[in-house]
């Protein structure tokens, strides 16, 4: 990876989080739904 | 066979199934309107991502990421983290809300809740207003691809595609929307997987395609790029906030079953808005690096196209055309509850039965395709134009009314009706004669000036009444242990129906 790279790896990187927040916050979360 | 025909049968076949499964479950209003509040979490999150999506990210989106570099993708981080927010803070309140007091349509939600019944007049009134234009440019998407892809005469793709459209809207209504949706959605991820793979192995992997991007031109691999700034902040701020604006996806959450239906679609839909984002950014990318002298970015993905096999490029195809039916279904289905239920109902004829209502909605939708398609053909600079400002107006005149509804006990119908009329003027005069002069984004703008301005409008006018924040759940924690009177049944309703 060099420079070139910074931004790719920064929004995948983001992408992979949001949807990990999603699973956790579907399954651990139930205050937020019920 | 040749693709046109394939494409046909298969474009047709896909209608069959959801239409004969909805045929019993439309034959009451709320069925047809809202599927009956019934819909779980997989279709939830289907329906209400293919009605998000359009072929604008496929076809706009890979363009301004061909001309942009990444930029054109990290602005797009606004719409997937407003997704994200959308199902954990909006959708699960809306759904409760919306149930607890019978609503079918955004207009007469807000309406419900702000205790104004003007504000359900205005809202609709104005929903039909941009809605039209949105559903045009689908028409006119489709008319070009037709006529660009297959050979076929524009005219002739914008009639029989509008046909389509407004025949299986109006015969079907959610449920069969919201089915079509969840197949044309899985389409779309067929299609978006194909893109994904071909075209990275194409450049050989990320790391050289971003190599070659950065020989063409090193902004094209920086965060920003060359955007101006003013319109790089806005569109993010516009995506984010347009995922619980905009009228045709606020009614997919009266549709959920239940809270576990919303648990389901929140990941499902973060999941699938990123492929299709990173797809449709990859297509533009990569378009860059091979056909780097395109007149415009709007020509990435029709040549990405002709370099795939016919077999993928099939695929992608009914993809593009998945994204834009179930964009067009699902504004026509918003305009002609909003038409039926709202302006002919709410404003004219208060006693109209509900088998009348249910009568009226499926011939609103019929006649309002008409339009649509009737005007697709004529070359309406004002079409194109009401369009580009249809997203930011729904943010201030839903958007913001819904927020502050939902979250501020406090929240008053003065203060609705303030971002509902002075939003939509402060916008287009900021963008219109302000942007240049300040450097801030039009809707940057609209929200510094508009939250503040609701906020005191609020502390200054009169609450609603106890019993609607009752029935909205907005009552504070203590008062709602002295309450004695009980809670109205489902559906109760303050409004005339």
């Amino acid at each position: 990876m060099d420079g070139t790279d910074i931004t790719s790896v920064a929004f995948l990187t983001v992408c992979g989080l949001l949807v990990a927040i999603s699973i956790l916050v579907a399954w651990k979360g139930k205050s937020f739904f019920s | 066979m040749g693709h046109t025909t394939l494409l046909v049968i298969v474009s047709l076949l896909l209608l069959v199934g959801p239409l004969w499964y909805a045929r019993r479950r439309s034959t009451t209003l709320s069925g047809y309107l809202i599927a009956d509040r019934s819909l779980g979490g997989v279709v939830s999150a289907f329906t209400y991502s293919s009605a998000a999506v359009s072929a604008g990210l496929f076809l706009g989106g890979a363009g301004f990421a061909y001309v942009y570099g990444w930029a054109g993708a990290t602005y797009q981080l606004g719409a997937l983290v407003g997704i994200l927010l959308t199902w954990m803070l909006i959708a699960p309140r809306v759904r409760k809300m919306a149930a607890s007091v019978g609503a079918l349509s955004t207009p007469r939600f807000l309406a419900e809740r702000f205790e104004c019944p003007a504000l359900r007049t205005i809202t609709s009134a104005l929903t039909v207003i941009f809605v039209l234009p949105m559903v045009i440019v689908q028409f006119r998407g489709a008319g070009l691809l037709f006529q660009n892809f297959l050979g076929l005469d524009y005219t002739w793709s914008v009639i029989i595609f509008g046909l389509l459209v407004g025949f299986f809207t109006a015969l079907g209504g959610n449920f069969a929307v919201s089915y079509l949706d969840t197949i044309q959605g899985s389409i779309m991820i067929m299609g978006s997987i194909v893109c994904v793979v071909v075209g990275l192995s194409d450049v050989g992997g990320l790391y050289h395609l971003n190599a070659q991007l950065a020989r063409v031109d090193m902004d094209l691999v920086r965060f920003m790029g060359e955007v101006p700034r003013p319109i790089w902040w806005n569109l993010l701020v516009i995506f984010g906030l347009a995922q619980f604006s905009n009228p045709h996806l606020i009614p997919r959450f009266f549709s959920l079953r239940d809270h576990r239906a919303v648990r389901w679609a929140l990941p499902l839909s973060v999941s699938i808005n990123c492929l299709w984002v990173c797809a449709a950014v990859l297509i533009g990318l990569v378009a860059r690096v091979k056909y780097p002298g395109l007149a415009s970015g709007d020509e990435a993905m029709p040549v990405f196209l002709q370099s795939l096999s016919p077999v993928m490029s099939f695929v992608i195809l009914l993809a593009l055309l998945s994204a834009i039916f179930s964009t067009a279904d699902s504004l026509l289905l918003t305009a002609g509850t909003n038409v039926a239920h709202d302006i002919v109902r709410g404003m004219f004829w208060p006693g109209l039965s509900e088998r009348g209502e249910l009568w009226l909605a499926k011939w609103s939708m019929f006649v309002l395709c008409g339009i649509c398609f009737t005007l697709s053909l004529l070359d309406l600079p004002l079409i194109t134009l009401m369009n580009s400002f249809a997203m930011g107006a729904f943010v201030l005149i839903f958007g913001l009314p819904l927020v502050f509804g939902i979250f501020s006990r406090r929240a008053t119908k003065e203060a609705a009706l303030t971002a509902v009329i002075a939003g939509p003027i402060i916008y287009l005069g900021w963008k219109y004669w302000l942007v240049p002069v300040t450097g801030i984004g039009e809707m940057m703008a609209s929200l510094l000036i508009l939250i503040p301005t609701m906020i005191v409008v609020s502390m200054v006018t009169e609450p609603n009444s106890a019993s609607c924040l009752e029935r909205f759940e907005l009552t504070s924690r203590r008062k709602m242990r002295t309450v004695s009177a009980p809670l109205p049944s489902d559906g109760a309703s303050a409004l005339p129906r």
